[in-house]
């Protein structure tokens, strides 16, 4: 097509594009309009910060890892394992996704809280108290990002041609190697986006975590907490805290970009 | 007992069976020759191990590798098959040089030792430059020559070819088939060659057997099945009289013989083919004659429904197909002399090199 003839496409279309850009737009410029430039480098440097800023990237880290250790099993049985109920399991994994987080929160204080179904007999047995804790945020972070993962990873899996699979168990390599060596690497895009995402869903996380793991300083309080108590006590860290975020949310999709929502 | 027996059906759906009779000795290259859809591909994931099978046996070596009856199959990775893929399946995310050398870790070598052997792999089917390239970096002629080191440097029992050259363009496919006779020559053990094209099997393979619709129709020799073909596909495609030559200013010597060949500007070594049907069987020398005429004798005459099938020795043996009408008529029989045309148009003539 000739950019002559792309120029031509229907007004209403042009009209509405725009508006639906503004409509992101704007906030953000609100947010920079407001943002006490001067202030910005203390503001970043105070206590409540620095906290749920080591906070949040501790967490979320460690909320990516357990979705990678556990989704991405969990992904293959959802590709390749066929068993009944299969369609169940899947709705019930990927249901976080649609969920309300702070229903999420309160689901993991009913079955994990220390009166929980299983958070009871795990207190009486080691004395461990997951909700207000920072393992509870870890925990409750891991519940809404997993998903991401795990669709994606699925979604690779089945897409794989695993012809070569079956070429590389020719070449006498067993189950193991041939996981590790040949369908790891091939789904790497896949892989490498849905870690991204899920990351991305840890480390902005509010709900479920302030539901299960309550909002103390240090411990439970990550940047978007932090946030939330700040707009009550000092708008502009607040304003700081969330400009952060934009900056660390913009920098991850543009270095997933090529990889996951290029237009083909 | 030596070398590989396959026995056995299988049943993928409700609309495809595959039944396979074949044995291949050590040092032997059966084609397994069959149109497009006939279970060749199946045939060659059942015997790698990558399907299993529904009844009779599988065996290499004397070793059972699949055996309903008796509950035994060893999966894909203990059978020690090598396997040149129709599209070559190369990892696309190993360099040439780490897929060559990825059979052979844990078979005897580390990984070190195994990147040095796969380099000599590579050397062996020059493209020693090649190995820190990406397969798609590659040329189709090049993958397919990384595809076979691959499967070789397994040092596998049996080597088995799916199409090895279906993917080529067709200069690249003459040039590769006389390399790739070179390659299974070499190769020690049992040879299966999956191909729909009927030059690649008589070229490259001692014995054919022709599938059609999941059924063996015929085995035997390329001359069996020129011969006697069973079949109207074995007539059709299998039929074909092949001979090699070397060409120059528009003709074929051929064993001491000269073809008119059609195209002037051919020269070197080529692979003459036509249907059996383009030779013309007379009683005498024909008149106005065309210029491919010779005479020779009848060695022998096979019967397939209306037609005849006269296999023809001196000076070119080759293949002739006539009506049975034609053979009563014009009183052919065993030991008869007859005179013989092609006419230079019916011929097809390719390089061989």
């Amino acid at each position: 097509m000739s950019s002559r003839a792309r120029q031509r496409s229907p007004l209403v279309l042009i009209i509405l594009g725009s508006i639906g850009v503004v409509f992101f737009v704007m906030p953000f410029i609100g947010l920079l309009g407001r943002t006490p430039w001067r202030d910005l480098a203390s503001l970043l440097g105070e206590e409540i910060v620095l906290d749920a800023l080591t906070l949040s990237v501790v967490t979320s880290l460690a909320a990516t890892l357990i979705s990678a250790l556990l989704g991405v099993p969990l992904a293959w049985l959802l590709a390749r394992v066929e068993f009944p109920g299969r369609t169940l399991v899947r709705g019930v994994v990927l249901t976080p996704l649609v969920l309300p987080p702070v229903v999420g929160g309160a689901a993991l204080l009913f079955a994990l809280g220390r009166r929980g179904l299983l958070g009871e007999p795990l207190f009486d047995a080691t004395g461990l108290v997951l909700p207000f804790s920072t393992w509870g945020v870890i925990l409750a972070t891991t519940f809404v990002a997993m998903p991401f993962l795990v669709i994606t990873v699925e979604g690779a899996l089945r897409n794989m041609d695993r012809r070569y699979e079956g070429a590389a168990a020719t070449l006498g390599a067993g189950r193991w190697k041939v996981f590790w060596r040949v369908t790891i690497p091939m789904i790497s895009p896949s892989l490498l986006s849905g870690l991204l995402l899920a990351w991305a869903r840890a480390f902005g996380e509010f709900g479920a975590t302030i539901t299960f793991a309550g909002n103390l300083q240090g411990r439970t309080q990550t940047l978007p907490l932090a946030v939330f108590v700040s707009l009550e006590s000092d708008r502009d860290v607040a304003i700081a805290i969330s400009l952060l975020m934009v900056a660390v949310s913009l920098l991850v999709l543009v270095a997933m970009r090529d990889r996951w929502w290029r237009p083909t | 007992m030596t070398g590989l027996q396959a026995q056995f059906s299988l049943k993928r759906d409700a609309d495809y069976s595959l039944a396979l009779d074949l044995s291949i000795e050590p040092g032997q290259t059966l084609a397994l020759l069959g149109p497009n859809g006939a279970g060749k591909t199946t045939a060659i994931a059942a015997i790698a191990g990558l399907l299993a099978i529904d009844t009779g046996q599988i065996s290499l070596s004397g070793e059972i590798l699949d055996d309903p009856d008796r509950d035994i199959f060893v999966a894909p990775e203990m059978r020690h098959i090598g396997v040149v893929f129709q599209d070559y399946l190369l990892f696309p995310h190993m360099t040439v040089a780490a897929n060559v050398a990825f059979g052979m870790e844990g078979n005897g070598y580390d990984r070190a030792g195994a990147r040095q052997k796969a380099a000599s792999y590579l050397s062996a089917v020059g493209l020693d430059e090649m190995a820190r390239m990406k397969p798609a970096e590659l040329s189709g002629g090049q993958r397919q020559r990384v595809a076979l080191a691959r499967a070789l440097a397994a040092e596998p029992a049996l080597l088995l070819l799916d199409e090895p050259l279906s993917a080529l363009d067709v200069t690249t496919r003459a040039s590769l088939r006389r390399d790739l006779s070179d390659y299974l020559s070499q190769f020690p053990g049992p040879r299966l060659l999956v191909t729909h094209e009927p030059s690649e099997a008589f070229l490259l393979a001692d014995e054919i057997v022709i599938l059609e619709d999941g059924n063996v129709t015929q085995a035997g020799s390329a001359d069996d099945i020129r011969l006697a073909p069973k079949t109207d596909y074995a007539a059709d495609v299998a039929g074909s009289n092949l001979l090699r030559g070397f060409a120059r200013d528009g003709r074929v010597e051929v064993g001491g013989h000269v073809l008119v060949i059609p195209e002037a500007d051919v020269s070197g070594e080529v692979l003459v083919s036509f249907h059996p049907s383009a030779v013309a069987v007379h009683t005498s020398r024909p008149e106005g004659s065309p210029r491919n005429t010779w005479a020779t004798q009848i060695e022998r005459i096979e019967r397939h429904r209306e037609r005849a099938r006269l296999r023809l020795v001196t000076p070119l043996p080759l293949t002739a197909e006539v009506t049975t009408a034609a053979v009563e008529g014009l009183g052919l029989d065993v030991g008869s002399q007859v005179w013989v045309s092609v006419k230079a148009t019916e011929l097809r003539v390719e390089a061989a090199v």
